[in-house]
């Protein structure tokens, strides 16, 4: 993982609190939608001209059309000269217009994709910074395909929605303009209604795009849904087919195809019979009645029927548009709605917010719950209720519990990925809450269960937790963590690349990964979720003495099952639905807590500590 | 309008790169006819309207023309009107005795009519966008619930092998990509119609003119063969750079805990960027490439008038030719060349579109491997006697991960599985014994019925499997405990979560059993997930009962509660346990022991403990050492690891498949020599060190030497040591001998 510093046009440099600023610099979606305007302001400014030049040239050359037949037929009934000064002059007039417009396009078009293409960079930049930002309250309620859609398809859409759709729109408005003061020289009877037809056209798009806006929305969603049901169904295919429920998934399926197919319906109606076109066709028609008039009364002058045909040539360039302008005005629409979805998701209210004046502590005093209570952001149901206890500096603590009792939430509470929704974690008298997060998971480190690692190498996925660590430090972290020998066994060795598209580790070599990364960070206090047992001899022992050494000479919280961490505890924490119920020694506890002492009986161990645990409890009793 | 873009969910959708077709062009349009001629009168119609509307198109310039023209109605030539109003020095009277009747009666017909063709070009255009409209999405659901269907009854191999998001970018993306193409081959057939029309009608209003324009075609297909062209390179970059941005960006949300925790967020976030950046450079190339077309067609639509206007001043046949005319000529150039350039572009979205039919056809081709026989019968109630005869498999061809395996279970026994990873304990029970592959060689039966005659849903009823993974639906707990038994009550599922200790934890979740499971159950445990695996399968109530490591996630405080309730559950069950618990093994009523795909031991506890083999060896070494007792076995001692040898096998597999479906889809099963070859030499890259830890002496081993040593004199270790050198032929280690000794001697006074 190469860490360089990437030359960014608008210099964006990572930002501890972009989400405020980026709410505070646009307030509401569709200022974001249309800030691609205000951040590349000269880039669009010029495509735009560009645009205006070329759409002007390319109206000008189909009015120069009408001109050029007419001198041509007046030159030939005349019996004049064919190529006449004027007609030559026109021709070359023609070519000039023909040159201009093809250059002024292409550079506008050329413009605007690129100007539009560092948009999308920047907001999907933007977006997934802000998202990063959020605490774990988010994580837990949204589901990550879904989020990443957004951030890579949706954000797709609102630069289509820019480029081409926006781009095409602008052209077209242009192209109205024009055409419409050109033919308004020309008659500007025609020229005036024309430009009336065109203002109630667009308004009746406008809305037309808006009932289409939704269906769009919808689509989205159903897709979504569509692939979200297969792809589960793929992942747990076992636990389907050992349930014989094909059926039942494949109904489920159909249900959630049929829906798309109907939504899908819809839209191809909307679009069919897109009646504003009859607009435009109606103009045309009574242009051409009207033209025709006049060319007959001889309004026009000498080259009448030229005229006829330059104002014809422009109304057909016009009727052209009705074949753009109703998707491009979709794709806006949906653009706009994309815009929302995303706006919605990045002004996300995190209820874990950063103190104003960040404070420090001494890592090396006591760390204290003080009755501290905690129900999961947006639940009301407490998962924790009035827990308190203190932790010495070094000592080793154990948690257990059964699944719900809330021993991983202490966990997620220290490392202040959520705060508590009552009671204070201090340590050494100051709140954790009055630290800065970074602050707090520098001190703090977690080994989770569910073991994530990132599709790189070996080497990168170590360092993680300290990028610039040395060739050196990484090798003791490995061979602490029991890992080494492994690595070193690989042809590729540390360069190793795993995941996706290189090596399947096994999950005790994953784990052991992820102590060496734990244990580079080097940190003050340990929390590790250990409550997983190892299939094989083998890798519960490697495991057994890569935690070890993890553990060493640190203070550490371990949730566990494993009845040698128990026992060596200096202090076993025994949650039930949130509550201790036991805290003390492993011996303590066998006297105090009926519900440890049944938890030893039920539990594997030697004939001679069975006896041992059997005498200790009986003498209790 | 693209439907079916952006439907893929993780990075895999988008790192497609190029694909080979299998199939001739022909076959696929075979194939595809096999799904439209259902809708062969909307097919009809659609084409009857393309034809109808590509012959108004045309007329409509036609009509204008006629209309200028219409001016020679008063039988002076629209020239000379013009002769004489020049002449005439713009004399209003004469203008108006020129419009007689006739002319305007002209007009105005002339008008109507062009407006009725409008307007009815507009109609039926619509109504053919509503009949496509309604044909296409029909078709698109009809082949994704076919595709979807056959892919869930599709072989347990190819499901495995695949990840997740590409078989749903089958589903989803291919057969979007499909129906694009149907819609395609539609406006194919009215632009080529179009085409067609128009140059008719040029070549009658003027062949030469007509001839002229064809001269514009090589333009145009050297522009449209050099876009696709440099075009399908850049798309494919743009494309992979997506792909990439997009996998970084996943991999971002799903660690980002990780993130979080080590403080890595900014640099996270400077890798993405620079990705970002990268696609985008390829994104303005892309840019770069597309900013030509449109200005180009335009100028060449000009390009072709001029030349046309000069020729036809050159020839002077500006007498033959009427100002209607030339606006004819005109218009019909330009419908004559712009469907061209359209049906050029084109081009590679069809031929993605085949593709991706192609690979829609592999998967409709593929037979499954299992299947029901054609006399299928239910499975008897009678007899849950579970029988395996001889049973050999291979997930891969020749490298059989069992052989041989013989042994039966009485009904209601509980039989446990122990053995090492890779001994074969899950293949046998959860792939074999559920038929989710079928046996190479031997028989299992149940009762006297052969699995492999009996229907497959009838023996997944009576089976229930509790998997490794633990895999939760999206839904609430509730309807996942429901899952496996549709007519159960929540009175049911009270009763049984309670029966198993899991109501405890369950009502401690926010919401209860209303919970909902997000993503497969992320903000569960993975120990709150097994549990609640655990209850579905037993409130399914089946016969027979395969638990593969089903408590190894739980804690152990719930894995001593589940234990408890344990023998009550299994009650009446014939129960297959894979476990590494030595409680659970030591109440079960015999202990199946496998190593390397054989069975080599079968009897209860105490019979194998006589008979110190296997199963004595790995209780001694590992399952006593789930208490507190000390190990004795150094870090450094604990041998080389290696890959894990299943996961290789696998991955081997889908390489193979990816190699296959590039050689001709899932047709080509067998891997030619040569990568029959290479595969084998990456094994071979890594057997060496399996096949040391296998011979030898294992640390399970070494450790059992020690512990026996402790009990043992110093004369016993040295007639060991003879008997061990008389097994294996092999001395025994120098340094191990010591060592033992040393430990003997240590322990000497507490004997």
């Amino acid at each position: 993982m190469a860490v360089q510093t990437v030359t960014n046009d608008n210099g964006m440099n990572y930002n501890d609190n972009i989400q405020q600023e980026i709410l505070k610099k646009y307030k509401t979606e569709t200022r974001w939608f249309w800030s691609a305007l205000l951040r590349y302001p000269i880039r669009y400014l010029i495509a735009t001209i560009l645009m205006a030049g070329s759409a002007f040239t390319s109206a000008k050359t189909v009015a120069l059309v009408g001109n050029v037949v007419g001198i041509l037929s007046y030159n030939v009934s005349e019996n004049l000269t064919i190529f006449s000064s004027d007609f030559i002059t026109t021709i070359i007039w023609m070519i000039v217009y023909i040159a201009i417009g093809f250059v002024g396009s292409s550079g506008s078009i050329y413009i605007w994709a690129d100007t539009s293409f560092r948009f999308q960079r920047d907001i999907r930049q933007e977006f997934y910074e802000v998202i990063q930002q959020h605490s774990m309250a988010f994580f837990d309620v949204n589901d990550s395909g879904v989020v990443l859609s957004m951030g890579m398809n949706e954000v797709n859409q609102i630069r289509l929605a820019m480029h081409p759709s926006f781009r095409h729109l602008l052209n077209s408005f242009f192209t109205i303009v024009i055409t419409t003061y050109l033919v308004i020289e020309y008659d500007w009877i025609i020229g005036t209604v024309l430009a009336a037809a065109f203002v109630v056209y667009f308004i009746i798009a406008w809305f037309y795009a808006e009932r289409v806006g939704p269906i769009r929305k919808k689509l989205a969603t159903d897709l979504g849904n569509l692939s979200a049901v297969s792809q589960e169904m793929f992942k747990g295919v076992d636990t389907v087919r050992s349930f014989d429920n094909h059926e039942k998934e494949i109904t489920k399926f159909n249900h959630v195809s049929e829906e798309y197919a109907t939504d899908m319906k819809r839209e191809g109606y909307l679009s069919s019979f897109y009646w504003p076109a009859l607009i435009t066709i109606i103009i045309t028609a009574a242009a051409f009645a009207y033209g025709l008039y006049n060319v007959i009364q001889g309004n026009y002058g000498l080259l009448g029927a030229g005229v006829l045909i330059s104002i014809l040539g422009l109304l057909l360039n016009l009727n052209r548009q009705n074949f753009m302008i109703p998707a491009h005005l979709i794709n806006l629409q949906a653009g706009l709605q994309n815009a929302k979805r995303l706006w919605n998701v990045m002004d996300f209210n995190d209820p874990l917010v950063q103190p104003k004046t960040p404070q420090d502590a001494d890592w090396d005093k006591t760390v204290g719950f003080d009755n501290v209570s905690f129900a999961y952001p947006g639940t009301e149901k407490l998962v924790l209720k009035n827990v308190s206890f203190s932790i010495p500096p070094g000592a080793r603590v154990a948690l257990i519990g059964g699944p719900g009792s809330g021993k991983s939430t202490i966990l997620k509470l220290i490392l202040r990925l959520y705060d508590p929704t009552e009671g204070t974690i201090n340590v050494g008298g100051v709140s954790i809450e009055s630290m800065h997060t970074n602050y707090v998971r520098s001190n703090v480190t977690m080994v989770e269960q569910d073991i994530f690692l990132f599709s790189d190498t070996l080497k990168a996925n170590i360092t993680f937790s300290k990028p610039d660590a040395t060739s050196e430090e990484i090798r003791k972290a490995a061979e602490r963590a029991q890992i080494a020998t492994f690595i070193d066994s690989l042809p590729e060795g540390y360069d190793t690349v795993i995941g996706e598209r290189g090596v399947t580790l096994s999950g005790g070599q994953r784990q052991r990964v992820a102590i060496a990364r734990a244990m580079l960070s080097n940190p003050r206090i340990l929390l590790l979720d250990d409550s997983t047992s190892a299939v094989d001899i083998k890798t519960e022992l490697r495991l057994r003495y890569a935690m070890d050494e993890l553990m060493r000479d640190r203070t550490s919280i371990v949730v566990t099952q494993r009845l040698t961490t128990l026992v060596a505890a200096d202090i076993i924490i025994f949650m039930k639905r949130g509550s201790i119920i036991g805290i003390g020694k492993h011996k303590e506890l066998l006297k105090t807590s009926p519900d440890y002492q049944f938890m030893c009986k039920h539990l594997p161990m030697t004939e001679n500590e069975r006896q041992n645990n059997d005498t200790s409890m009986g003498g209790n009793a | 309008m693209v439907h079916g873009a952006g439907a893929g969910r993780g990075p895999a959708r988008f790192g497609k790169e190029k694909y080979k077709r299998a199939r001739s062009t022909r076959v696929l349009l075979s194939y595809l006819w096999s799904y439209i001629k259902k809708y062969v009168w909307e097919i009809f119609l659609v084409v009857v309207i393309s034809i109808l509307y590509s012959a108004l198109t045309v007329v409509n310039p036609l009509i204008i023309g006629e209309g200028l023209n219409g001016l020679d109605v008063s039988n002076i030539s629209s020239f000379s009107a013009y002769t004489m109003i020049i002449r005439e020095g713009y004399n209003a009277s004469y203008v108006t005795d020129l419009s007689s009747f006739s002319v305007y009666t002209t007009l105005i017909i002339l008008v109507i009519v062009f407006l009725v063709i409008t307007a009815i070009g507009w109609v039926i255009s619509s109504f053919s966008t509503r009949i496509m409209a309604n044909m296409n999405s029909k078709m698109l659901h009809e082949v994704r619930s076919d595709l979807y269907t056959k892919l869930s009854y599709s072989d347990m191999a190819y499901l495995k092998n695949e990840q997740s998001g590409n078989i749903t970018a089958r589903v989803t993306a291919d057969t979007g990509e499909l129906a694009v193409g149907l819609q395609m081959f539609t406006s194919i057939v009215s632009q080529l119609l179009l085409i067609i029309a128009s140059f008719v009608m040029l070549m009658i209003t003027s062949w030469i003119i007509g001839l002229m324009t064809l001269g514009a075609l090589p333009s145009i297909f050297i522009m449209a063969g050099g876009l696709s062209f440099f075009a399908r390179k850049i798309v494919l970059r743009v494309r992979r750079a997506f792909g990439i941005v997009s996998g970084k960006m996943a991999e971002g949300l799903e660690g980002i805990a990780v993130a979080k925790s080590f403080n890595r967020e900014e640099e996270l976030a400077t890798e993405l960027r620079e990705l970002n950046h990268q696609h985008y450079k390829y994104s303005r190339q892309f840019g770069m490439l597309m900013m030509f077309v449109f200005p180009s067609m335009t100028a060449l639509g000009y390009g072709v008038f001029i030349v046309v206007i000069l020729a036809s001043g050159w020839i002077n046949m500006s007498a033959f030719f009427s100002i209607g005319d030339i606006f004819k000529v005109l218009q019909l150039s330009q419908s004559f060349l712009f469907p061209m350039v359209m049906l050029s572009m084109m081009f590679p979205q069809l031929e993605s579109a085949l593709g991706a039919m192609d690979r829609v056809i592999d998967i409709f081709e593929a037979k499954p491997a299992v299947a029901d026989v054609e006399d299928a019968e239910d499975l008897q109630i009678e007899d849950d006697t579970v029988n395996f005869n001889k049973v050999s498999f291979a997930y891969e061809a020749n490298e059989y991960v069992l052989t041989n395996v013989s042994f039966s279970a009485k009904p209601g026994e509980m039989i446990a599985v122990v053995g090492h990873t890779g001994a074969g304990k899950t293949t046998l029970f959860s792939s074999l014994l559920t038929r989710f592959y079928d046996v190479n060689n031997g028989s299992i039966s149940i009762g006297d019925q052969d699995i492999r005659s009996v229907k497959q849903s009838s023996l997944r009823q009576a089976i229930g499997l509790v998997t490794q993974e633990p895999f939760l639906f999206t839904g609430s707990v509730m309807e996942n405990i429901l899952y496996g038994a549709p007519n159960a009550t929540e009175e049911d599922v009270y009763d049984i979560s309670k029966r198993i200790n899991a109501d405890e934890f369950i009502e401690a979740l926010p919401q209860g059993y209303d919970n909902q499971v997000v993503e497969g159950g992320k903000k569960l445990s993975a120990g709150q997930r097994q549990i609640i695996t655990v209850a579905r399968t037993m409130l399914a109530d089946p016969r027979i009962l395969v638990l593969d490591e089903a408590t190894s996630r739980l804690d152990a405080y719930t894995e001593s509660l589940v234990q408890a309730a344990q023998r009550e559950l299994f009650k009446g069950r014939t129960t297959f346990v894979i476990a590494h618990r030595l409680s659970t093994i030591k109440d079960a009523d015999r202990i199946v022991v496998l190593d390397q795909g054989e069975l080599k031991e079968l009897g209860n506890h105490n019979e194998l403990m006589e008979k110190e083999g296997i199963y004595a060896d790995l209780y001694n070494t590992y399952y006593v050492h789930q208490g507190l007792a000390d190990i004795m076995i150094k870090p450094e001692d604990l041998g080389i690891e290696t890959l894990d040898q299943d996961i290789q096998t696998k991955k081997g597999n889908a390489h193979k498949m990816a190699m296959g479906q590039k050689h001709g889809g899932m047709k080509g099963k067998k891997p030619s020599k040569r990568e029959m070859k290479k595969m084998k030499k990456e094994k071979d890259g890594v057997s060496p060190m399996e096949q040391q830890s296998s011979k030898g002496l294992t640390p399970e081993m070494i450790e059992n030497l020690k512990e026996r040593a402790k009990g043992l004199n110093p004369e016993d270790i040295k007639a060991m040591m003879k008997k061990m050198k008389k097994l294996t032929g092999e001395d025994f280690p120098e340094e191990l001998k010591k060592m033992l000794l040393q430990i003997s001697e240590k322990h000497k006074n507490k004997r």
